[in-house]
């Protein structure tokens, strides 16, 4: 398996370092999901930052509940807010994906 | 055999604590501490956690001149819309300062942490051409921009007394070119591109913008600012706008952002003067970031969409790291 995967919270500074990204593996989603490389460095990482171990489905869940309630968000926008507008960074409604 | 001082010139020096990656960089000591025989080595470039931002927003004007360990980042916009927050970075963490006078998102900004300029942005109620000048405690409005626009890169090149802005949304998309003097705006030549939210780094005289979003497709042109002109480089690999960037003209990285496939991406692709090569993500793909820094190697990227981050992730490259010689 080439991922693992936990809940951390994301406390700043030091939370991951310079070293630990050339170490291992690592990419963070919504709902404080981390994929994590599976490797000795990374199971270490996950221990530092007190991260819950979560299989692959519960991460998904996790994120795809947190997309679920972005969409729920962008549903209840008026739709003049919703239109693209000119000069303006594209908004559009979030989509689920899959994690690595 | 070859030794130590035969390859080097000098012993092999005992040490009772190591010393900082950095410093011992491409040396080779003994920790007597440890008994452990230790080298330095300068790894790949890799981006870290910062501080965390009190107040989470996106599409975030920061000072981009100043280096990834002091900044300012000033507005922006959160739920439910534009705010004039501002916060200062020490390296560690951010501490609230005084508010801009305008409340504005997608603003640009110049100069260092006690020395910026605020320009423009805005989208509601309205794009604006104001300008705020931060004197280390507090802003006061200055001369306008001589045209209104907002989607301007989230750092424009410069100082607070030498700024320079390119292109930006009137909200037509534009490639005019501004210069500031520390007192008024002057009109210069304009981007080959007309584009919106580049990633522009350097200063007035000598700077590099790249990416952006045209009159309809994200943009992968980098164009160089010589004083006078703007003359075409070599593209980004990935086309894309709101985007952050930091270094000079010369040495550059250009980091997240959006794309015609991603709303929001990880990607940071590094300048060398010649061409950009696609190096480490960002742990989080985000886009309409504030960002900035110095050097190609000290780099900031700060808040950003999805939704209104308050997270930071901080470039450095090269990462030094210590390692423990292993004999079995």
């Amino acid at each position: 398996m080439a991922n693992t995967y936990c809940t951390a919270t994301n406390f700043g500074k030091g939370f991951f370092t310079h070293e630990d990204r050339n170490d291992f593996y690592l990419s963070g989603h919504a709902g404080d999901v981390w994929v994590v490389g599976n490797n000795a460095a990374g199971v270490s990482w996950i221990n530092r930052v007190s991260g819950t171990a979560k299989t692959k489905a519960e991460a998904q869940a996790i994120v795809d509940g947190e997309v679920e309630t972005a969409q729920a968000a962008w549903d209840a926008l008026p739709e003049a807010e919703k239109a693209p507008t000119a000069g303006f960074e594209t908004r559009t409604r979030p989509v689920k994906y899959t994690l690595p | 055999m070859a030794t130590y001082k035969g390859i080097k010139g000098v012993k092999v020096v005992t040490k009772a604590t190591d010393p900082t990656a950095s410093e011992a960089d491409a040396t080779v000591w003994y920790n007597s501490t440890g008994n452990a025989l230790k080298y330095s080595v300068a790894g790949t470039g890799a981006w870290a956690a910062g501080g965390g931002l009190n107040t989470a927003r996106s599409q975030i004007p920061t000072s981009v001149m100043a280096p990834s360990s002091a900044t300012l980042c000033a507005g922006g916009s959160t739920a439910p819309g534009e705010v004039a927050v501002v916060e200062k970075y020490d390296g560690t963490s951010w501490t609230e300062v005084n508010n801009i006078n305008t409340a504005r998102r997608n603003a640009g900004g110049c100069g260092t942490v006690n020395t910026a300029v605020v320009i423009a942005g805005g989208q509601s109620p309205g794009v604006t051409a104001i300008c705020e000048l931060y004197d280390g405690t507090s802003w006061t409005e200055v001369n306008n921009l001589n045209q209104a626009k907002t989607s301007v890169a989230p750092g424009g090149a410069g100082s607070s007394t030498a700024g320079l802005l390119a292109g930006g949304s009137t909200p037509s998309i534009t490639n005019q070119t501004e210069s500031w003097d520390g007192t008024c705006w002057t009109e210069l030549n304009n981007l080959n591109t007309a584009r919106q939210a580049m990633g522009v780094v350097g200063t007035q005289t000598a700077s590099i913008a790249g990416g952006g979003y045209g009159p309809s497709t994200y943009a992968g042109e980098a164009e160089v600012w010589d004083g006078t002109s703007w003359s075409e480089v070599n593209n980004l690999n990935t086309a894309r706008g709101w985007l952050g960037a930091a270094g000079t003209t010369t040495s550059a990285v250009g980091f997240a952002g959006q794309s015609a496939t991603s709303t929001q991406t990880a990607l940071t692709e590094t300048w060398d003067g010649t061409s950009w090569t696609e190096v480490a993500d960002l742990a989080t793909a985000r886009q309409s970031i504030g960002g900035g820094g110095t050097t190609q190697g000290a780099a900031i990227a700060v808040g950003g969409a999805p939704g209104y981050l308050s997270s930071v992730e901080v470039w450095s490259d090269p990462v030094y790291a210590i390692k423990t010689v292993t004999v079995s």
